[in-house]
């Protein structure tokens, strides 16, 4: 049976119709455009960000994850502006993100270390220790709690970072590449827990793994070289291939859209 | 609100387990939301029935008393400390015994520990923000901790190791005392901070650290005399940079609220 985590904020009204919106946005990565003019809007829900490797995922998951500041364009999360003199704290603090890459000092164990980001978002101090064991809970390391990283396996370490992600309960959640390194059964649960976070927060899901999205995730973002070229259902999606509507609709069918979508990106790119 | 509650009969039959199946769902579903209803239920139950369920209550209760509750472990601020800092810390006490034992029976150039107390702490500023070498830098730059007061909390963590280490190995070997180098090591510092939110962190250090070694190390070790930088007179222009670049850090602080790139 799945249970619905009821917080104060679910029945608060919001005063913003999307979590994350983005218009002609541009985003540098060192002196390369990584987005460059990227029009996004994304409410309540799980989303996958799918695309190539360098189309600019990465750099706009970091964007939205106010790691890194946009070099252009209007960005809004959670309602606030991201003006240069915009109140980070706000919007940090409901805020998860896990990184591509998230590394670890070996001699913390799990619950020191979500513990820890725990405190740097800000719960409050009686609240650690129960949100952290939660969090714990919800990626299905329980047992593992209180032993040290180092004797992690590479999808569990995945999975504490997952963890971090979520101790805060965030209302706008960014996972970059959240199933490297787990094994299918692993990703049969993460969906669950995927869908579970997705009732009452935006999601998104950064990934090249077209069954990821298939299998998770409500609507879709499909970039190409810095910007958007499909924003829509799996349905939508799997209109833009003419072969599909005859098949089944399953990975492949999703795979042939994708596909076809980026060729006819490129070849309206390389026509302008 | 419920009006409706179930009737006495109705109870004796589901709880004898002779209720008709379709009246027992719409009872169950009742007893969800009805905590009086549950109470009339467990006065109906048959006695063999309540002892067991007594029984088995008592079970669960002992169990979940015998299983160890979950410890918060608080462990984690001092293992921050210990982790990463502790092996520069170690480097930092070689590098200064290894300096003063240079030191020994030489009087023409100034004490090494002095030339190079004030660089120290460079390299555990470069750590403390953004940093390549800290596996959770990215994370962090996404948390509400985020920003100056975070960094300067970080510094002042190495200001507080490097500080007692130097002014130890000073004391035991003979060393001039913290009178001399102690604001050079806080401008030196505070240099880096400030100039940190323009070019970056870890350029910052990295220049700052090679100025000082062209700058106060290389000609104090060359036998010149003792550097301008590390001298009485010197004390107040470093207040002075002290001051100026603390001013400079805190207008430019929104350079350290995302990650430079
Ligand atoms: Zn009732």
């Amino acid at each position: 049976m799945r249970t619905r985590t009821i917080r104060p904020t679910t029945f608060e009204p919001t005063a913003f119709a999307f979590a994350v919106r983005a218009e002609s946005l541009v985003v540098n990565a060192g002196r390369r455009r990584a987005v460059d003019g990227l029009d996004l809007a994304l409410g309540t829900g799980v989303h996958g960000l799918l695309g190539p490797n360098g189309a600019g995922k990465t750099t706009l998951m970091r964007a939205l994850s106010t790691v890194s500041r946009p070099g252009g364009g209007a960005l809004e999360l959670l309602g606030v502006p991201m003006s240069p003199d915009a109140d980070l704290a706000v919007v940090r603090r409901r805020l998860g993100y896990l990184p591509q890459h998230f590394g670890f000092h070996p001699r913390f164990t799990v619950r020191e270390l979500v513990e820890y980001f725990a405190w740097l978002k800000e719960v409050p101090s009686q609240r650690i220790g129960p949100a952290a064991q939660r969090a714990i809970e919800r990626v299905g390391l329980a047992d593992r709690a209180g032993d040290k990283m180092k004797t992690l396996s590479g999808g569990m370490v995945r999975r504490v970072g997952m963890a971090q992600a979520i101790v805060n309960d965030p209302d706008l959640l960014l996972l970059d590449e959240p199933t490297t390194g787990l094994d299918p059964e692993q990703r049969v649960s993460f969906r669950e827990l995927l869908r579970d976070l997705g009732s009452d927060a935006c999601v998104l899901v950064s990934t090249h793994l077209v069954e990821d999205v298939a299998a998770s995730c409500e609507d879709v973002v499909l970039m190409e070289s810095g910007r958007s070229v499909f924003a829509g259902s799996l349905d939508g999606l799997l209109a833009a291939d003419p072969g599909a509507s005859s098949g089944t609709v399953g990975d492949s069918a999703v795979e042939r859209a994708y596909t076809a979508l980026l060729r006819s990106a490129r070849a309206t790119g390389e026509g302008a | 609100m419920t009006t409706w509650h179930a009737p006495e009969a109705l109870l004796r039959a589901y709880a004898a387990q002779a209720a008709p199946p379709a009246a027992a769902v719409s009872l169950e579903a009742h007893l969800d939301t009805c905590a009086d209803c549950r109470a009339r239920l467990a006065q109906a139950l048959p006695a063999a029935t309540a002892s067991v369920l007594a029984t088995a209550r008592a079970g669960v209760l002992a169990r979940v008393a015998s299983e160890p509750s979950p410890v918060p472990a608080r462990r984690w601020r001092s293992r921050v400390v210990r982790s990463a800092p502790l092996a520069w810390l170690l480097g930092c006490l070689a590098v200064l015994t290894s300096a003063s034992a240079l030191d020994v029976g030489s009087t023409q150039r100034p004490a090494l520990v002095l030339l190079l107390s004030p660089a120290l702490p460079l390299i555990g500023v470069a750590a403390a923000w953004g940093s390549r070498l800290d596996p959770y830098a990215e994370v962090t730059a996404s948390t509400p901790a985020a920003g100056l007061s975070l960094l300067l909390r970080r510094t002042l963590t190495v200001l507080l190791a490097v500080v007692p280490v130097a002014g130890g190995v000073g004391l035991v070997r003979g060393a001039p005392g913290p009178g001399l180098w102690l604001l050079p090591c806080l401008g030196v510092t505070a240099v880096a901070l400030a100039l940190g939110g323009v070019v970056g962190l870890q350029r910052a250090t990295a220049t700052l650290g090679a100025a000082w070694a062209a700058a106060v190390v290389l000609p104090g070790i060359a036998g010149t005399g003792v550097p301008a930088a590390v001298t009485a007179q010197a004390g107040p222009w470093w207040a002075a940079v002290c001051a100026l670049s603390l001013l400079v850090l805190v207008l430019r602080r929104s350079a350290y609220a995302a990650l430079p790139r």
